[in-house]
């Protein structure tokens, strides 16, 4: 179980970050292209 | 009654009221003394952040919950409400920078079209945050009780002024400086302090092992913890560390003394960036806390459970490492009093007086009296009270995220939240919550933790917003509102910022394998070859 707790405990913050970085791209990663689209 | 911890302690309070009086020189206008001119760098927001949230209650009171044999389920809350700060900058904190107001429940005010709302979320936040301060404040009294031999009242005399004089003088310009500097002191204090303690419990290794087969606390670094604490099986004391950990990761979400910190940020990057950070901060600080708490039951069971980090600075350490400790739980405490304490002197002119009060030179002053009579207020009932700072800690923490968790939310994401469905969510969540903290207080037996006191309230509190909404629909001038937050700034583009805001993202996914690693080899191969 104590295996299955580091697990539980890794888990929740590499979601975490995996959530925040899509998060950060999809927010403005697209406004980037965007952006540059217009400048060009 | 003098000695050098308390000397140490002494100096460390003499510099933060000299600090707060040379900031609070700098104030023009409320705006300079609610959001600090909002232009504050990461460093002062991640300072801010973790200083207003770890209190005393993490120092003293966590600390006395893992040394009582609650090693897994306090280590779980920890780790997940410091995740919430990622998730809490992406749903809601930038878009309550974006609204550019002066307070959280401002926020709520401006997004309903309602002073009805905003009034109602500046009244749950007073409530709560005195519940905060007076834990805060019980903290340092035990502290200062400990070091010095005075009386509990005195120091709790003591505690009052430490933290109501610079904070009522210099605002949040004051407390953003303040807090930062505490936090950097707490934070080495918990790094410095852990390799004297696991020295003293026979290395780490050894320590885990004999914790393992710990005869006076059984269990106590198990999985399940000691069975004759809290719950008597393993499932749960798990489940009251997952459902607690998640009410404090919607506090650290959308609670008022964090997500008033992003108001002062100088862009929705700083808010962003500073989230990634202040969670690390929170989790290393934490992680290493609960770890010295529990290699201190192994080397003396007998103590007072929320004083063994007071026992540990002055017995397992060299003093001036001993002194450093000290210092730093006792900024703990005084850095999130010093934000609660500003909360409140700037929700009663800002939230409930703001119709009295216009001119911005009675507006300060009006705060500063608020803030004034809500420090006297706490003072008086902490000096009646006998300190009790984990429990009302957590009364505080479960009040916001019953109330505002579920409305501040779907304030930014739901289309169908009305005015009426977030005034009744936000009430009923508020009564909810409350109303059986009263009911399992005064039950004798087991309280079933299917019933928790965050779980009525989160429950009804969603049914309020539902039916709320359905009983007045959204209107064309809510829509509108909403719509506007959704809206980027142009300034908030700047290609460099972007990339940066997007590279902690994958320092954090590294910091979350690095964690893995560490409570493997630190912690459960230890244990389970013990």
């Amino acid at each position: 179980m104590e295996m299955a707790i580091c697990v539980l405990i890794a888990g929740i913050v590499f979601s975490s970050g995996c959530f925040y970085t899509l998060f950060v791209k999809n927010e403005f990663g697209k406004k980037i292209s965007g952006k540059e689209k217009i400048k060009k | 009654m003098i000695n050098i911890y308390f000397i140490g302690v002494v100096i460390s309070l003499l510099v933060y009221l000299l600090v707060g009086i040379f900031v609070g020189r700098k104030i023009k206008n409320v705006n300079d003394y609610y959001v600090a001119g909002r232009n504050a760098p990461t460093i002062l927001i991640v300072g801010s952040l973790v200083a207003s949230f770890l209190s005393t209650g993490a120092f003293l009171g966590d600390t006395g919950e893992v040394y009582s044999g609650f090693f897994v389920p306090i280590v779980i809350v920890g780790v997940m409400q410091a995740t919430g700060y990622l998730w809490g900058s992406c749903l809601f904190g930038r878009y309550v920078r974006r609204s550019e107001v002066l307070t959280v429940p401002e926020y709520f005010g401006k997004r309903f079209k309602s002073d009805k709302i905003r009034k109602l979320a500046a009244f749950t936040t007073i409530i709560a945050v005195c519940a905060y301060m007076l834990s805060a404040m019980q903290g340092i009294s035990t502290l200062m009780t400990n070091i010095t031999g005075l009386s509990y009242r005195a120091c709790v005399l003591i505690a009052w002024v430490s933290f109501t004089l610079f904070t009522i003088y210099s605002g949040s310009m004051g407390v953003l400086l303040t807090d930062t500097i505490m936090f950097l002191l707490f934070l080495c204090a918990a790094v410095i302090a852990v390799p004297f303690i696991a020295h003293n419990a026979g290395g780490w290794f050894n320590a885990v092992h004999n914790l393992a087969n710990s005869v006076t606390s059984p269990g106590i670094i198990s999985w399940h913890s000691n069975l004759d604490y809290m719950y008597p099986t393993g499932a749960g004391n798990i489940s009251w560390a997952l459902i607690y950990g998640v009410v404090w990761a919607i506090v650290v979400m959308v609670s008022p003394w964090q997500t008033s910190r992003y108001l002062m940020a100088k862009n929705e990057h700083t808010v962003m960036r500073s989230a990634v950070w202040a969670s690390m901060g929170v989790m290393l600080t934490t992680i290493l806390l609960y770890f010295s708490a529990a290699f201190v039951q192994s080397i003396n069971p007998d103590l007072v459970a929320a004083e063994c980090m007071i026992w540990a600075a002055q017995n397992l350490m060299p003093t001036i490492v001993g002194v450093v400790l000290l210092a730093g739980i006792l900024a703990a405490g005084v850095s999130s009093a010093s934000t609660f304490l500003s909360l409140i002197g700037f929700s009663l002119t800002n939230d409930f007086m703001r119709h009295t009060v216009d001119d911005d030179k009675k507006r300060l002053r009006v705060s500063r009296l608020g803030m004034l009579i809500a420090s006297l207020v706490i003072l008086a009932i902490a000096y009646i009270n006998p300190p009790q700072i984990f429990i009302i800690m957590y009364f505080g923490g479960t009040v916001i995220a019953s109330s505002w968790g579920p409305v501040a939310l779907a304030s930014i994401w739901s289309k169908k939240l009305s005015k009426t469905g977030a005034f009744m969510g936000m009430l009923l969540g508020f009564l909810g919550c409350v109303i059986v903290k009263i009911v399992s207080g005064l039950y004798s037996g087991d309280w079933p933790i299917y019933l928790d006191s965050f779980i009525i309230g989160i429950i009804m509190g969603i049914i309020g917003m539902v039916i709320g909404s359905i009983i007045k629909p959204v209107t064309e001038q809510e829509k509108n509102e909403r719509e506007k937050l959704f809206v980027i700034p142009e300034n908030e583009l700047e290609k460099s910022e972007i990339i940066k805001t997007e590279r902690t993202g994958y320092y954090y996914i590294a910091f979350g394998v690095i964690v893995f690693l560490f409570f493997m080899i630190a912690w459960a191969l230890p244990v389970l070859h013990g």
